[in-house]
């Protein structure tokens, strides 16, 4: 099968819940994303605005991303994260390693 | 979107919910153990915090397994016992009633998600009211025990219990994301034990692989909590019971802040404490801490799933055969030639019976377990019929199977049921006799021999030869007059039969007594009923030590070879001529002055023997159940142990058979059913 191409490589949106039972289908899409990154990417923003439940295995997955995309040259952001997602970000410790931002 | 798990995980999940369950289990039957035993008294500090942690730990654990329906009542319950061992509100003597109602709803959700039984949420939600009632009705009250001057001040415990700083570092067992453990409870769980705005959770990842080479269900995060608290160490530990062991969690401690102490003097040492917790889902279930053993417990004791021991019995009972197959072999070898061989089997015959007995003694469970739970249905009926009963157990810790264990709680439950509806009079009726108006139920255990007796003793009015035998009359069962005693207790037991001049919905339905019967028959049991009018009834159940291997003597009736229990086997003989009679058409052998009827096991199991004449064959002479017999076989094989199958499950019910074998050689022997031949007997 060929590899996928993303028209929006800087972009990137999730949607549904971030959850361990979700864990394996999210894991290969964000790789494909990850590939699909070209290198020196600069800023990459992940739209959350869709997602409606995240656990701290979700969390972790995000956070991986996260890092992996720091270390190909990208500055990642989380976006739009509705205030239930964001709160249970923060409760479960993830707020730094997600550089969450505080809310406006 | 949701992706559905494996078959494979769910079966983990299932089997670490399995864990919980049965955790909530044990703390519910704690918890309504202590309340039993306080009748309508105040629980004392100890007791009350028993109660407590067992409430806390049931929410805490149904939190995380995303049970949230559990965390309702058991939150609220939380709350009262909270504010009555912080002394906030008084305690009242209906709240007993209350808890081990709010007991009964948490047992029914517990039995909901685990044995998918119907849940009335109707009863939930009134016990959650009732009790949300009591702390609301209490919080008007004075606090009781305090001074009038420390009423309006804060709780004495609160007072002493500074808060001080903890830092917590949590790194998960790695299986955690799939355990379905819920990080977000715990995490909420110890915010709660925070002093408000003093809590922080900081997660960190331990290593930063490549995306495509994680596994995202693996967790590679390490948690760090500060907060601070007034909650005991216990209290923190009780958070992560579910889920850390000691290697897994480490609290630093420091010194409360207490603003009272005088400037100056040194600055107390930190002090971190490895945490005692506990491990429920840990890969080696023998490690300390490992399946939820509580504090002292930790060497004693760990879970082991039943299927493994189970597992485990059956491949003795195979190496049992394959020892017995050695054996039937070297028999026919050359003592000397082979000496070496045989004294090789002497061992491994000796080591095997050494291996069978530790195997065995790994199913054996006290009877305390069931037990335990006639308290309760005991302070129940009781008060529902109006009677004054002290129930007495002795032989707590007498052991038997745990397969018994399960079987023998419902005849055992309807038999004290039975006493205390049919036997045990009422205060005044008592009185009257010149008996104290409090009864006394007594449920006794021990061991005699090869077999496990339980006794149920009332000092009731004893049973009622005449009305039994007006009531067996009147449903058609067949009695006389010249009935003995013992023989008109036994009509008790026939199907419809109940004396009960009232249905009741305890124990007059007229079912029972003959369930009670098959229940126990079908376990290997029997019961017996000893009984004097006036002064009360016994009756005694008997049961096989275990149901998985025994002591047996193989013998051959044609082709076929039958397993003969050796503890019904008082000697064999071949009869001479002057020993058989016929006695009303049936062959009957004299031995020491006492005719035993003969059983021929050919005519019973219609089979081709060679030997259909008692004079030409051997005669084993059996006794079960106070009842002797003499068995017709062709020849006498070997007396050994064998594993004991269900012919139930693997073919079908064979009556006068108690199960099958598998021989040495390979084929299947029925084991005998002594009291069922007699039976079967008499009837051809």
């Amino acid at each position: 099968m060929g590899k996928k191409v993303f028209v929006n490589k800087a972009n990137i949106t999730l949607e549904g819940p971030l959850t361990v039972e979700r864990a394996k289908e999210l894991h290969l899409l964000l790789v494909e994303r990850l590939d699909g990154m070209p290198e020196q990417a600069g800023g990459a923003a992940i739209d959350l605005c869709r997602v409606d439940d995240i656990d701290a295995c979700g969390c972790q997955l995000l956070a991986l991303f996260l890092e992996n995309l720091k270390r190909r040259g990208a500055a990642p952001m989380l976006t739009a994260a509705p205030a239930a997602v964001r709160e249970r970000i923060v409760t479960l410790g993830f707020g730094e390693l997600l550089a969450l931002q505080p809310e406006p | 979107m949701t992706t559905p798990r494996g078959e494979n995980e769910t079966v983990d999940l299932n089997r670490f919910n399995q864990v919980f369950f049965e955790e909530c289990a044990e703390n519910l039957a704690e918890m309504e153990q202590i309340l039993i035993s306080l009748g309508d008294r105040e629980p004392d500090p100890e007791q009350m915090n028993a109660i407590f942690r067992a409430a806390h730990s049931i929410k805490g654990g149904a939190g995380i397994f995303g049970f949230n329906d559990m965390t309702v009542v058991t939150h609220v319950m939380e709350s009262l016992l909270d504010r009555l061992r912080n002394q906030e509100i008084p305690f009242a003597p209906g709240m007993i009633d209350l808890f081990l109602e709010a007991g009964d709803a948490i047992a029914m959700q517990l039995a909901g998600h685990r044995e998918g039984k119907a849940v009335d949420q109707e009863v939930i939600d009134g016990v959650r009211a009732r009790l949300q009632q009591a702390i609301d009705a209490g919080a008007g009250a004075p606090a009781p025990g305090l001074p009038a001057d420390q009423e309006e001040g804060p709780p004495q415990q609160e007072a002493e219990q500074l808060p001080r700083r903890c830092r917590l570092a949590f790194t998960p067992d790695p299986e955690i994301f799939t355990r379905g453990i819920r990080m977000e409870s715990i995490v909420a769980e110890l915010a709660e034990l925070a002093e408000p705005g003093e809590f922080h959770c900081n997660a960190q990842l331990m290593e930063l692989p490549e995306l495509a080479e994680a596994d995202p269900e693996r967790c590679l995060t390490r948690w760090e909590f500060t907060l601070l608290t007034r909650a005991s160490l216990e209290q923190i530990l009780d958070v992560f019971m579910f889920v850390a062991d000691e290697e897994q969690l480490q609290i630093e401690e420091d010194e409360p802040v207490d603003r009272r102490t005088p400037e100056g003097e040194p600055a107390p040492e930190q002090g971190i404490v490895p945490a005692a917790g506990r491990r429920v889902y840990d890969s080696n279930e023998t490690a300390p801490g490992a399946f939820g053993r509580r504090g002292n417990e930790t060497e004693a004791s760990f879970r082991v799933n039943v299927t493994k021991v189970d597992q485990l019995v059956n491949q003795v009972g195979e190496l049992l055969i394959t020892q017995a197959m050695l054996s039937q072999i070297a028999v026919g070898l050359d003592p000397i030639l082979h000496e070496t061989l045989q004294r090789g089997l002497v061992q491994l015959e000796r080591n095997t019976r050494d291996l069978q007995g530790s195997v065995m003694s790994i199913r054996l469970v006290p009877i305390s377990i069931v037990f335990n739970r006639f308290p309760r249905l005991v302070r129940d009926i009781a008060a529902k019929l109006g009677k004054q009963v002290e129930l007495k157990t002795a032989g707590d810790s007498t052991e038997l199977d745990r397969g018994l264990i399960e079987k023998i709680a419902d005849p055992l439950g309807h038999l004290v049921r039975n006493a205390l509806d049919h036997g045990l009079e009422t205060p005044e009726t008592r009185a009257a006799c010149g008996k104290s108006p409090t009864g006394t139920l007594q449920l006794s255990a021990s061991q005699v021999g090869g077999r496990i007796v339980i006794d149920v003793i009332d000092d009731g009015a004893g049973l009622n030869r005449d009305k039994i035998l007006a009531k067996a009359l009147e449903c058609g069962i067949p009695c006389s007059e010249a009935m003995t005693d013992e023989e008109v207790w036994q009509l008790i037991f026939a199907p419809g039969f109940s004396t009960a001049s009232e249905v009741t919905d305890l124990s007059g339905r007229g079912v029972g007594m003959d369930v009670v019967m098959k229940n126990v028959q079908a376990i290997g049991g029997r019961v017996q009923i000893a009984s004097e009018a006036g002064k009360g009834a016994r009756f005694t159940i008997s049961l096989p030590l275990t149901l998985a291997i025994l002591e047996g003597l193989s013998v051959a009736v044609g082709e076929e070879k039958f397993i003969i229990p050796l503890n019904v086997v008082i000697e064999s003989l071949q009869p001479k001529p002057e020993q058989l009679k016929s006695v009303n058409g049936r062959d009957v052998v004299l031995v020491r002055g006492e005719y035993l009827p003969i059983l021929k096991l050919h005519r019973i199991f219609n089979l081709e023997a060679e030997v259909t004449e008692p004079q030409r064959g051997i005669l084993v002479l059996t006794e079960a159940d106070g009842e002797r017999g003499a068995i017709l076989v062709d020849a006498l094989l070997d007396e050994q142990q064998v594993v004991v199958k269900s012919i139930e499950t693997n073919y079908r019910r064979v009556d006068g058979s108690a199960g099958a074998t598998i021989l040495g050689d390979g084929r299947v022997a029925l084991i005998l059913d002594l009291p069922e031949l007699f039976t079967m007997h008499k009837k051809l």
